[in-house]
Formats: structure tokens, C-alpha cells, sequence
């Protein structure tokens, strides 16, 4: 651990009692807890898994678990963009394969890397749901479809201006509750 | 057990007709009908999951291929293996599976014995239509012990399933998704578990090895022979494999259980797994000594047996057959505790025997053998998995019996059983008892008596609970729940005899279950059923004690009765009961005994008071001891006699719960060891008593002879899947005419100088001084450490890892502390075999309670 790291319940207190009050079990709040970890830390780290653990009542294995089984989850901390490239069927059949190709040759990094000024990360996921319209990418959660190697390059660009705009991304728009 | 009332089930499978048990799953039917369905995930042990789908079968009116292995059996049910839609579905599986196998076969410990290989043989296809590139993973360490090649995992979650349904750890759980999916500890990193290795065991496939054992033999290079585990008195099954074909080379490389054998049917703990190494140690004895100007230097069998012979002789001439004394051991055959009982009775004619090292005081074998009268007719360990209430009194059952702790574990998960646990610190039993009293060290005679008043009505919670240091109503909820239960088991475990009163522990304890078996439970017809179970620390304590190494009986439990030994063992048989350990050490001290004679055993380290014992045995005229390594007993000794051990040779152990069971050969004794039962032999020859054995068979035959409790014992009738001959005294005089009395010994008041409380015992990885040979039990616990709770660390201001000095008015020790989360304050835990730091130089053999004070170093 890098730097200490106040714990959910500190931060959070009123948050977590309420997730925590939706179940009959507490082991049902599991991935409550991680999404608000998640959107409070950016990522999961492994003191936040230990502690998810022990609100829940479960072992940290079966924090682990969960975490790593799910991609919606973070256990690195990632650029303040996250791009997710869909690479399932539809949009593999529809040039999915050289999106990712193209951003990561004007990104500098590979898939799973993030840039080093921390703007960017990129990832490769399976089918995000947007088959109709493939191929598609999430930024940050948000959906964007039909693309080619030309809309990406406007979008990275309008990112980029965004970002030297302003100093934090907007609320709405980085990784919280689906 | 069977159970005429059962329904029964017919059903055809592939035009065989078999009837099983209603709930009975479709692959262990087939299995009945002698067709085997090859599975995977399947296990007899774990429940069914259908994870792999290797074992899809056809059944009529089921619409598509089905898993045998999660399907139940139904009347008239039409199964089919044998078709060609089966056999695709099958090779179809395989390709799967193979698509991203390493298939390094060549470099894998499974080779040779590998489900994979053996399906892919019968039920494969030759070649794959995968032309992808293989997603290949290195072999990864999961620290301490267990590595794992996850390019050979089949992901049929039986690891993880046996870890968390027979363990109780839940250590493993799969990580990540899809082609990438494996077991593995939290963080993907080393595993803080029990390090049983039942995982590897389990293991379909090569996919978990233990680092020990990695690529050091292929199946052929091993010879297998089925033995039992030496450590704890659950006595475990094991098979004992070794490599290298010439004496002086052999050595074991593995030893594992096997599904369907023994009393563990597959499981092994930490030390059964991995304890073997002692055996393989190139610090055993190979060659006797004897003491020549102040030094122990080699000699020949013939000298050390003479020297042995004659100076036992001219001490008994000189002083009496009451000058000497023989200290047996709980980790000897039933065969040798039976000859060294002979040896010191018959051929010397004393009664000093005993087998106990660690004990106080010690107890009457009349105690002992009232509460094994009371254990379960039909084993303890098949007992505990069906228990309604388990109540456990002062066992750490996770450290001393492994394999009874699993019988709770796999009991409660299934809601049918509830613990009681009495247990003075934090121990892994907490976690699954529904009930924890702390109470005072010591104050375990109190506590049974106690509860057998409250349970009879006849004493104040109150007042019991202020003598045990626990709250009433906390006390009173403990009794009222023993009172109400169905059926009880009561464990009592070391604590219970190793203070200053065994005997009023044991009679306590006999007289609750007494009270509480005359009770009749709500809306029961019949009393209620209650069974004692007194756990054996040693792989033969029970046959130490069956076969007579106590000072007060003969074997058998007969007491001082000689007749059915006099003409046999020797015309005078010493009819006085002898001396106990404490005591032959105490007359060594006072220059009494002269002549000690040690098999086994090592008091130096673990009899308390160790300046004491150190210069007790320093006063004896002569003393020999027979071992396999140089002990701190031996290294004082006159004659060292080099002993085989357990893997090197022949003989029968009796398990806790009266089973006896057989050890094998495995093995050519290292060097010029011997057999415990041949040197015994060679001595009682030499000191003109010719025995006339020619195997440990032989000696088996004449204590079936000469002792009841064992008639009827044969060498055939113990063979696998597992020993039947059960052995169990005679119920004594009942206990209950005695009257209950409450009261007894406090908590002991702190003291100033002394603050702590000094409570001593085993730990997991090691159970005594064979362990701390074995150099993978080294790997796992290295050193000597103290456990003290947080709050007494931090007044202290002491960290965890940090040296301290623990000093009681009887010695000092310097050791590592270790910070325990939970410990109770006040109370210090040390493991007591390290013989770099010895815990019985702190103990005092006359104080209630031990006390100590902790300095920083
Ligand atoms: S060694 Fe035993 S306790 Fe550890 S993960 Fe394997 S099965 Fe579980
Ligand atoms: S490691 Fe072995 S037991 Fe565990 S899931 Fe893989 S194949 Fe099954
Ligand atoms: S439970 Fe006891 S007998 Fe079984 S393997 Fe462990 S130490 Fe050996
Ligand atoms: S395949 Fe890409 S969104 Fe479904
Ligand atoms: S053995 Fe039946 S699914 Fe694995």
C-alpha cells in the first residue's frame, strides 16, 4: 500500500448502512460495496477487498473472487478516460479488431495499458450489448457505436480538450453505479 | 451404517438392472452395475457440482445428455453410457479440455496416474481441431508449499470444494473468467490455510504439486506400502512411497491417503501429509553408543547389548528390581509397548512403567479406563459426524486430532450438530462452537464437576462459575444445553488431565455423563445416549495404555492382577503397583532409582521442571535409551540404541477410539537400526530370558492370548479398506455412587512477580519431538515463539517478532513473540517441542497453574 486509505466506513458511513439495509443477507451487498469503492477510490485495491469482506461477513478469497471475475471492476487505478473496445463477434466481424489497433497507435500504449499523462486507458471487453450498432466502445460507461478509425480520432480529440478544461471529469461520467 | 428401512431404487443401465439406495447419484449406480463413467468434478467425498460434463450420460425421457454425477436415481429409470452420442459427447469434453493443456505429460507428477490421461486413452480422440495457438500459464508457487500449473487445471473446482466441505478453510476459490479461470489463495498469492495438501490430493489432474515432492519420481520409480500415519491418535491410513532400491538410499518421497481406505478415507493433515521427512533425516541414529571416558562414541550391537545386559543385572542384584525404571513412549507398536511392560515386569521385575512424560500427576489407570468404557461402540470418529451436541473440554482439536476436527467441521456445516467448547485461549474451534466458555486455566476439574452439579440440580451456577472464572448465566446456558440435547459426545482433551488432579477430572467427567444419561430427553422414549471420547495426543497413546505401560496395571487394565501373566512372563511377577514418571524421576533425584531405561521417550524436553529432569537423569548410575535421533535425553545417556521407525517396520497401532490398526514395512531400517521390539528382545536374551518371537506377529498372537481386551485380534482381520477389531474395557463400578461435589480449585490469583499465565502445548505443524525433525515441518513453523495477546503486547511494548525473555521462579527462556489477534489477556501459549527452546524449564511439576514474567530483550 502506497498511501493510507481512510476505509469506507469512514468516508461513507450513511452509504454503506443504507446498501447494507437493502438485503436480508449482508453477503448480498457485495457488489453494492465494490461499485461504491469503486467510484470513491477509482479502483479496488486490496485493503479495500479486506475490508469489503469483513463489512459483508465473508473471507477476502471470496472478495478476490468476485472482483477478478467481473471486468467492470478495477484492480488498478485507471486514466480519467476509460475506453473499452467490445471485441465479442458483431463488432470483431465489423472491424472491432482494428479500433483497438488504431488507439493504440495514437494512444502510444497497448490494450490493458494506460497513457502516462493518466488521460487514457484502454481495454478490450466482450460484448457490451450494443450489437446492433457494432462496432462499439464505452467510455467511461457511456455507449458509442457505429465507429470507425476518423470518429475516433474526434472523439480522442474532444477528450482531450475537455480535459485541459477542466480539472476533474464530470460527476456523471466517471466509473459509479450502473 | 446400513439401514434396512432405506428404499431401494431399481433402474437399468445399459440393460443392466441395479437397485441402489433412493438419493443414490447415477454415476455411483453405474459404478454398482460395474460401469465406470468417467468424471472429473465428481468426488465421493464432496457434493456434486456438474462442472465438468465429463460424465453425460443418456436417460430416457430427458430431452438432452445429462450429468450423471448430479442426477439422482429414479425408479425405473433407463440410463445409457455405452452409445455413440455418449461417446462423441465424451471425446467432445476431452477436446475442450485439451484445447489449452500444456500436455507437458513428461514433466508432470501426475504422469502415469492422471485422470486426463487415463479418459483421454479410453474416451479421447487422437487429434484436436484447435489450430489456435495454446493460451499456456508457468507454473505458479502458492507459498508455502503447494505450486500450481494451471495449463493442466481442469476447473472441476474440487480443490476448492474440499478446502472449503472437509476442511472448513475455504482457502481457494477460482479467480478471473473464462480460459483464464483458476484457483487460487486471496491476491493470487500464498496460502494461509492448514497446508494439508488434500487439494493436491484431490486433484484430477497435475495441475496442484507440493514443492517437496515436484518432479522427484515418476509412479514407477515408487514403492507403495499401506501403512498409518505416526502422529496424532486419529491414525490415518497412509501410503507410504519410496524411491531408491538399495539400503542406505531408500528414503520416502511421498505419502498420501487413498479414497475408500482407512478411517480417513483420503484425508491427511498438515503432519500426515508432509511429517515424513524425520524418517528420510540424516540425523538418525545409525549405530549404538555407548559412553566411554564422559563421551557417547560408536560400539557395536554386541557391546551395547552386553554393557545394556550386565549393568541392569548388577543394579538389580545390588539395590533391588525396584531401582530401576523404564519410561516408555506413545509413538512405539502395541507389539513393543506390550514387550517393555514384559521387559521391566517379567524379566526385571519391577512395576516402574509408565509411558506418560508430560504429565504433572499422573492418573490412575482405574480413572482411564472407567471413561473409555463410555466411548462410542461404533468408533468415535464415525460418532462425531452424527453427534447432535459435541461438547469439547480442553482440546485444541485442530493442532492434536486433525481428522476428529473434520468430522465436527463437515457435521455442522450440515446444521444437524452444535459444539460446546471449554477452552481457556482462542482457538480455531471457536469458530464453529455455538458456544465458548473461557474458563481459568486449570480449573477443568472444577468446570466437569461443576456441570455435572448443575446438570444433576445439585449446584449453584453462581458459585461454579466464580470458581471457573466465567459468567453464570453464560455457565448456566453451557449446562442447560447439555441437558437438552438428544445425544451427547463428550471430548475431553489433554487439558483435561495435565494439572495437579487428573483423577478428579476424570471421575468429573464420568459423573456428568452419567448424570446426563439417566436423563430423558422431551419426547424421547429412551434415555439419552451420551458417549465420552478421551483423545489420544499420540499415535499409540491408547495402546500404551491398553498394553500396560501404567505403574498401576498390567496390560489390560487388570490392575495388579498377575494371574494371567505369571507363568508366561515369569514365575515372581512384582504385584505392587510401581512408580509413574514424576515419581522415577523424583527417585532418580533423590538417588532411589538407579537404572533408567528410556524407549522412546524424551523427558528432558518435555517433562516440566526441565533443570530438575536434566539433573535427575544426570543422577541415575545408568541409563540407556533406545530412539532415532540423539535427544537431549539420549545425549545424556550410558547406551543409545539406534530404533527403526514407524516406515521401517512391522507391528499394530490403536487408534484414540480403541481401533487397532496395522503399520508396514515400508522400508530397510536406516543403518544399523533395529526394530523397538527385536532390541528388546536382544536384551531380555542377554539378561537370560530367551523370547521366542520371530516376528511382531508373533508377539501380536501372544497378547491376543494372554490379554482379553485384544482376543480375538488377527493380522488378516485388520487389513484394508479399514481395521474392524474395535477395543474397549469393561464398564467399571459406576461412577455415579460416588457423590457429585462441586467446588474445587479457583482461578489462581495473579502474582506480582509472575503476571502471566503459561499455558504449553502442540500447534499444527508440530505435535512433539518427531516433527521438529522433518525438515518440511521445519519449512512450515522454523522457531520457537511465544503467542500474547495484543492489549498485554502493547503494555509490554512489545511487536510481533520481537525477542522476549520469559522468566518463572523454575527457569528462563528466550524466544520469538508472537502478537495473537483474539488472545485472551493474561495468558501466554508456547509450543512445547522445540528442544532450542524447551518449555518445561519454565513449568513447575507442583504448581496448579504455571506462572511467568515476560521481558523485553
Ligand atoms: S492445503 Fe488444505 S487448507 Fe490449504 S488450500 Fe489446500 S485443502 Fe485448503
Ligand atoms: S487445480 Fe485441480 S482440483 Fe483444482 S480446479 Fe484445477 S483440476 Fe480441479
Ligand atoms: S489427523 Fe492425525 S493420524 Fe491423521 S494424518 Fe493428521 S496427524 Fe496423522
Ligand atoms: S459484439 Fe460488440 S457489442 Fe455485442
Ligand atoms: S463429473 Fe459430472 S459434471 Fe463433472
Amino acid at each position: 500500500m502506497t498511501q493510507a486509505r481512510a476505509g469506507l466506513r469512514e468516508t461513507c458511513r450513511a452509504e454503506v448502512e443504507e446498501i447494507l439495509a437493502r438485503y436480508p443477507e449482508r453477503r448480498s451487498a457485495l457488489l453494492p460495496l465494490l461499485h461504491l469503492v469503486q467510484r470513491e477510490e477509482g479502483y479496488i485495491s486490496e485493503a479495500a477487498m479486506r475490508e469489503v469482506a469483513e463489512i459483508v461477513g465473508c473471507r477476502p478469497v471470496d472478495v478476490f473472487d468476485v472482483v477478478t471475475f467481473y471486468t467492470v471492476y478495477h484492480r488498478q487505478p485507471v486514466g480519467k478516460y476509460l475506453l473499452e473496445v467490445c471485441r465479442t463477434l458483431s463488432c470483431a466481424l465489423l472491424g472491432g479488431r482494428k479500433l483497438t489497433r488504431h488507439l493504440e497507435e495514437r494512444l502510444g500504449i497497448q490494450a490493458g495499458e494506460t497513457t502516462a499523462d493518466g488521460l487514457f486507458t484502454l481495454r478490450e471487453v466482450e460484448c457490451i450489448g450494443a450489437c446492433s450498432n457494432a462496432p462499439a466502445m464505452l467510455i467511461n460507461n457511456r455507449i458509442y457505436e457505429n465507429l470507425t478509425p476518423e470518429k475516433l480520432d474526434a472523439i480522442l480529440e474532444q477528450l482531450r480538450a475537455e480535459a485541459s478544461e477542466r480539472v476533474a471529469p464530470p460527476e456523471g461520467e466517471r466509473q459509479g453505479l450502473p | 451404517m446400513s439401514d434396512a428401512t432405506v428404499d431401494t431404487v431399481t433402474l437399468t443401465i445399459d440393460g443392466i438392472e441395479v437397485s441402489v439406495p433412493k438419493g443414490t447419484l447415477v454415476v455411483d449406480a453405474a459404478r454398482k452395475a460395474g460401469i465406470e463413467i468417467p468424471v472429473f468434478c465428481s468426488h465421493p467425498k464432496l457434493e456434486p457440482i456438474g462442472a465438468c460434463r465429463m460424465c453425460l450420460v443418456r436417460v430416457e425421457k430427458i430431452p438432452k445428455l445429462i450429468t450423471s454425477c448430479t442426477l439422482q436415481v429414479a425408479e425405473g429409470m433407463v440410463v445409457t453410457t455405452n452409445s455413440a452420442e455418449v461417446a462423441a459427447a465424451r471425446a467432445g469434453v476431452l477436446e475442450f479440455l485439451l484445447s489449452n493443456h500444456s500436455l507437458d505429460c513428461p514433466f508432470c507428477d501426475k504422469g502415469g496416474e492422471c485422470d486426463l490421461q487415463d479418459h483421454t486413452f479410453r474416451h479421447g480422440v487422437p487429434e484436436g481441431r484447435f489450430e489456435e495457438p495454446k493460451i499456456l500459464r508457468q507454473k505458479k508457487p502458492m507459498p508455502p508449499i503447494i505450486e500450481k500449473v494451471m495449463s493442466r487445471c481442469v476447473h472441476c473446482a474440487r480443490c476448492i470444494r474440499y478446502c472449503d466441505e472437509v476442511m472448513g478453510v475455504g482457502a481457494l476459490r477460482f479467480i478471473n473468467r473464462g480460459v483464464c479461470t483458476e484457483p487460487a489463495a486471496f491476491m493470487d498469492g500464498g496460502l494461509a490455510c492448514e497446508q494439508c495438501g488434500n487439494c493436491i490430493e484431490v486433484c484430477p489432474v497435475g495441475a496442484l504439486t507440493a514443492e517437496f515432492y515436484d518432479l522427484k519420481a515418476r509412479p514407477l520409480d515408487r514403492k507403495q506400502t499401506n501403512s498409518l500415519c505416526q502422529y496424532c491418535g486419529d491414525g490415518c491410513t497412509m501410503t507410504i512411497e519410496v524411491k531408491g532400491r538399495h539400503s542406505g538410499e531408500t528414503h520416502i518421497i511421498r505419502t498420501r491417503g487413498h479414497d475408500g481406505q482407512g478411517v480417513n478415507d483420503e484425508f491427511l493433515c498438515v503432519r500426515g501429509r508432509f511429517g515424513y521427512g524425520m524418517v528420510n533425516s540424516p540425523e538418525r541414529l545409525k549405530q549404538p553408543l555407548v559412553r566411554r571416558d564422559g563421551e557417547l562414541v560408536p560400539a557395536t550391537w554386541d557391546e551395547a547389548l552386553d554393557l545394556v545386559a550386565t549393568r541392569l543385572a548388577e543394579i538389580r542384584e545390588r539395590h533391588g528390581a525396584d531401582a530401576i525404571g523404564g519410561i516408555g513412549s506413545e509413538k512405539c507398536t502395541n507389539e513393543e509397548a506390550y514387550l517393555f511392560g514384559k521387559l521391566l515386569r517379567g524379566v526385571l521385575g519391577t512395576n516402574n512403567v509408565d509411558y506418560r512424560t508430560e504429565a504433572k500427576r499422573p492418573f490412575q489407570a482405574a480413572s482411564l479406563a472407567r471413561l473409555l468404557a463410555l466411548a462410542p461402540p461404533e468408533g468415535a470418529l464415525w460418532r462425531l459426524r452424527h453427534a447432535r451436541l459435541v461438547v469439547l473440554v480442553g482440546a485444541d482439536l485442530t493442532s492434536e486430532n486433525p481428522w476428529s476436527e473434520k468430522q465436527i467441521i463437515q457435521a455442522t456445516a450440515k446444521d444437524h450438530q452444535r459444539v460446546l467448547l471449554a477452552y481457556p485461549r482462542r482457538i480455531r474451534p471457536v469458530e464453529y462452537a455455538s458456544r465458548w466458555l473461557r474458563h481459568a486455566p486449570g480449573t477443568e476439574p472444577a468446570l466437569l464437576r461443576g456441570l455435572a452439579g448443575l446438570v444433576a440440580n445439585e449446584a449453584q451456577a453462581e458459585q461454579v462459575a466464580a470458581t471457573v472464572g466465567v459468567a453464570p448465566d453464560e455457565l448456566q446456558a453451557f449446562a442447560k444445553e447439555l441437558q437438552d440435547a438428544p445425544d451427547v459426545v463428550l471430548l475431553l482433551g489433554p487439558r483435561v488431565c495435565a494439572g495437579t488432579d487428573p483423577d478428579a477430572a476424570m471421575l468429573a467427567a464420568a459423573q456428568l455423563a452419567q448424570t446426563l444419561g439417566v436423563r430423558r430427553p422431551a419426547g424421547a422414549d429412551g434415555p439419552k445416549r451420551v458417549d465420552v471420547v478421551v483423545l489420544a495426543r499420540h499415535n499409540n497413546t491408547r495402546g500404551a495404555q491398553d498394553l500396560g505401560l501404567l505403574p498401576d496395571t498390567y496390560p489390560g487394565y487388570a490392575g495388579m492382577k498377575t494371574a494371567g501373566f505369571a507363568p508366561e512372563w515369569g514365575e515372581a511377577l512384582p504385584t505392587r503397583p510401581g512408580k509413574s514418571t514424576p515419581e522415577m524421576l523424583a527417585a532418580a533425584a533423590h538417588g532411589e532409582l538407579k537404572a533408567l531405561y528410556v524407549l522412546g521417550a524424551n523427558p528432558a524436553v518435555a517433562f516440566p521442571d526441565g533443570e530438575r529432569v536434566r539433573q535427575a537423569l544426570a543422577g541415575v548410575e545408568f541409563l540407556v535409551v533406545q530412539d532415532l535421533f540423539l535427544t537431549p535425553t539420549a545425549q545424556q545417556a550410558d547406551v543409545v540404541l539406534p530404533a527403526a521407525s514407524f516406515a521401517e517396520k512391522e507391528g499394530t497401532f490403536t487408534n484414540g477410539e480403541g481401533r487397532v490398526q496395522r503399520v508396514r514395512r515400508a522400508m530397510e531400517p536406516v543403518g544399523e537400526a533395529r526394530a523397538d521390539w527385536e532390541i528388546l528382545q536382544a536384551v531380555a536374551g542377554r539378561l537370560g530370558r530367551p523370547w521366542p518371537y520371530l516376528s511382531a506377529g508373533e508377539v501380536a498372537r501372544e497378547i491376543t492370548r494372554l490379554v482379553p481386551l485384544y482376543a480375538g485380534l488377527s493380522y488378516q482381520a485388520l487389513d484394508l479398506p479399514v481395521s474392524n477389531f474395535l477395543v474397549r474395557p469393561a464398564p467399571l463400578a459406576a461412577a455415579a455412587a460416588e457423590p457429585v461435589v462441586s467446588g474445587g480449585a479457583g482461578p489462581a490469583a495473579p502474582s506480582g512477580e509472575y503476571p502471566f499465565v503459561l499455558l504449553t502445548g502442540q500447534t499444527l505443524f508440530h505435535s512433539g519431538t518427531l516433527s521438529p525433525w522433518a525438515p518440511e515441518m521445519r519449512r512450515l513453523a522454523q522457531h520457537a515463539y511465544v503467542e500474547i495477546a495484543p492489549e498485554d503486547a502493547a503494555t509490554l511494548g512489545v511487536a510481533d517478532g520481537e525477542r522476549v525473555r520469559l522468566v518463572s521462579p523454575r527457569g528462563a527462556l528466550s524466544l520469538f513473540a508472537h502478537v495473537q489477534p483474539g488472545g485472551a489477556p493474561g495468558i501466554l501459549f508456547l509450543p512445547h517441542h522445540f528442544a532450542e527452546a524447551p518449555a518445561n524449564v519454565l513449568l513447575d511439576a507442583a504448581a496448579a497453574v504455571d506462572r511467568v514474567r515476560v521481558e523485553k530483550e
